[in-house]
């Protein structure tokens, strides 16, 4: 048994809160007043304002450290966890936390691409002070997208367990770190980085050592930073936090779906410490170069009795190929060298269509089971359903595995916990009446699952109406099938949930059929589902 | 007379041998008399839901065998084509067919409807329901036994 949060799933636990933080950050609660007193925490978990202070003269210079914004400091309390916020530019802070008494040092920066929207799409990109390490994550509608070290394409950079990069000067100039953190710095708090040897150096034909231009850029009333937060976007839209001495800005071949972009610097000697881990950069001449490789359409273990050797399940994950919801919910598996999502068809342990379950003992793998004797007998836009609904649940255990660790601690009491404080961005559980502690059963945790895939039914709701309409076209101009139609379908799935209860209502607020006898389901949803049932398969005889 | 009863058996036998010719185990055909008007309201055991924007006819038999609580639901699907929006003709016979047809007793069917998995129901049997219309007419339908729809994934 492991502990909720193991050692590698701690480190997504500060992006997931700095996420939280950007993306509410209009309704958190956030004290104004650097007062650790206030904090309804033990005294270990609470960050005191010396030790910011002591962190900050001690790991700082003093240039840096007038850039801090000690007097907008703000301090939340998020899934237990006492969090100190410091601006140190537009989008830019440092953020502090307690671990184990100990104080953990980060710094943020982000880029909202949808300001206003309620689910964030954008970019974070966060430092350990404790590791030294570099991480960037990207979002659309609230997923992580993409989670790769700070050198964005690198090598094996798609893998989440491998993806933070060390921020050192490599092995031919080791003493170079602290030059190099600064052009980290420079880079968060949104000025330019400019070299000895280029025309930002020092006057009448001194060697400058490089330094930081905030000239360019206009300074807001908190203090710092251009308002875009100075992101570079290339112009394929991927990010890259780029001091300028380092050439990966050259835009890679634009990526397409199935295709990844992969950056390979020239030399060890540029590109790679004495562990072998590649560096953020050296002595600024790296010119690496970018190749595009085409990613395997089946990564996915697929086993004898799998999805595509039955012909009615690869029929339709033939069909969910193109499909943006499905492709979004397993990506993280497609793209991931850790984990491993198998597909399978055989015998289910209950009455449903499939089921997906977490291997805890290999804890790197989800298997979805479709059951064999159903798969051949259940209209085609049930079928499709099972597996937009199950790949969502692999989608969770995969969040789940990645942020919570790995292990059979996840499945158990802090179960719920850790839904809390990982998907928290899909669901409020404070909002349901779970218990956030306590064994939880199997009942329960299908039903907290449920919750989750509820909040997020319309985009499950798209991704089966792109699938009808698929192998179905007539069904784009048929005013029968609208959007609301294929949610109602899809809460076919959900009854078991507390969001079913909500949006429906008790069973005795059904109704009655034309016999005069209750109502099984709610009017809409048994409407959806004859409807939607009628259409005819291309896979089934 | 003679050729519109022959007709209409043979009608009834061909669903018979077409699911004898589509799969390898020969499948049972059922028929079942929904006598409604007979039956004394308290006793009537036959719901008949018609949901049209879907068109189509929901039968319940209020017997919830199946777990959780639900009652066996069978399904008449008007539509013959869904894109042109098509419809089944809908079948009627007389009551001399009526004579050489051999009834399910109400008791079996929802022993086989409640013994059964909707899928393993469906590779035994082929349903039959004929309904007796209020105007004296009996209406012939081959109804679907659709996966309960109250099952959870």
């Amino acid at each position: 048994m492991q502990n909720a949060i193991s050692s590698p799933g701690k480190r997504f636990v500060l992006p997931i809160i700095v996420f939280l933080l950007v993306i509410t950050n209009s309704c958190q609660k956030w004290t104004p007043a650097f007062d650790a007193g206030k904090i309804n925490l033990s005294a270990g978990q609470k960050v005191q304002p010396e030790e910011v202070a002591s962190w900050i003269q001690n790991n700082l210079s003093p240039e840096n450290q007038a850039q801090v914004q000690l007097g907008n400091a703000k301090q939340n309390v998020i899934n237990y966890q006492h969090v100190v916020r410091v601006p140190i530019g537009v989008n830019a802070a440092l953020f502090f936390t307690k671990d184990n008494s100990k104080l953990q040092a980060y710094a943020y920066k982000w880029l909202d691409k949808k300001p206003g929207e309620k689910l964030f799409t954008g970019y974070i990109t966060e430092y350990s002070f404790q590791t030294g390490t570099a991480a960037e994550f990207s979002y659309q509608d609230s997923k992580i997208t993409k989670r790769s070290g700070l050198m964005a394409g690198a090598p094996q950079g798609l893998s989440p367990a491998k993806n933070r990069k060390k921020i050192t000067g490599g092995t031919t100039r080791p003493a170079d770190i602290s030059s190099i953190f600064s052009r980290f710095w420079c880079w968060l708090t949104g000025g330019t980085w400019y070299n000895g040897e280029d025309s930002f150096g020092g006057a009448q034909g001194e060697v400058s050592e490089g330094g930081c231009d905030y000239s360019s850029i206009q300074q807001n009333p908190e203090g710092g930073g251009d308002p875009s937060g100075n992101y570079q976007l290339n112009i394929d839209d991927s990010f890259a936090p780029t001091p300028p001495s380092v050439d990966f800005t050259v835009p890679p071949p634009e990526p397409s779906t199935g295709w990844v972009s992969v950056y390979t610097p020239p030399d060890n000697g540029c590109g790679f410490d004495a562990n072998g881990d590649q560096v953020l950069t050296n002595d600024g001449s790296c010119t690496g170069t970018w190749t595009t490789f085409q990613v395997p359409t089946f990564i996915v273990n697929v086993t004898a009795t799998s999805v595509l050797s039955n012909k009615y399940t690869a029929c339709v994950y033939n069909n969910l190929q193109g499909n943006t919801e499905y492709q979004s919910l397993i990506k993280g598996f497609l793209f991931s060298n850790a984990y491993n999502l198998v597909l399978q068809v055989g015998t289910v342990n209950s009455a449903a269509t499939g089921e997906t379950s977490y291997d805890a003992a290999k804890s790197t793998q989800v298997t979805t089971t479709f059951d064999i004797n159903q798969v051949s007998n259940l209209p085609i836009a049930q079928l499709a359903e099972t597996f937009l609904h199950e790949a969502y649940h692999a989608y969770i255990d995969l969040i789940l595995m990645q942020n919570a660790g790995a292990g059979a601690s996840i499945f158990s009491s802090t179960y719920a916990s850790s839904f809390d404080q990982n998907i928290a961005y899909e669901v409020n559980l404070a909002e349901l009446p779970y218990s956030a502690s306590g064994t939880l059963t199997n009942a329960v945790i299908q039903q907290i699952t449920h919750d989750v895939i509820a909040k997020d039914i319309a985009n499950l709701a798209a991704g089966l109406q792109q699938f009808i309409e698929t192998i179905y076209p007539a069904a784009k101009n048929d005013p029968l099938y609208t959007p609301t139609l294929y949610q109602n379908y899809i809460w076919s799935g959900l009854k078991d949930s507390q969001a079913f209860a909500k949006t429906w209502g008790a069973p005795s607020t059904w109704g009655t059929n034309s016999n005069g006898q209750p109502n099984i389901l709610p009017p809409d949803v048994n409407t959806a589902g004859l409807l939607l049932n009628q259409i005819a398969s291309p896979c089934h005889p | 007379m003679k050729a519109l009863t022959l007709a209409i058996v043979l009608f009834l036998n061909v669903p018979t041998l077409s699911a004898q010719n589509n799969d390898t185990v020969k499948k049972d055909t059922i028929y079942y008399l929904i006598d409604t008007a007979r039956t004394p309201k308290l006793d009537r055991m036959f719901g008949i839901n018609y949901v049209k924007i879907a068109e189509v006819v929901q039968y319940y038999i209020y017997c919830p065998c199946i777990w959780p609580d639900q009652w066996p639901t069978f399904i008449y699907e008007r539509r013959k084509n869904l894109s042109d929006r098509t419809f089944i003709d809908s079948t009627f016979i007389d009551k001399k067919a009526l004579k050489k047809i051999s009834f399910i007793r109400l008791k079996d069917l929802i022993e086989k409807a409640c013994d059964n998995e909707y899928y393993t129901f469906n590779a035994k049997y082929v349903l039959f329901f004929i309904e007796h219309l209020p105007n004296g007419r009996y209406l012939l339908r081959k109804v679907k036994f659709p996966r309960p729809t109250f099952q959870n994934e």
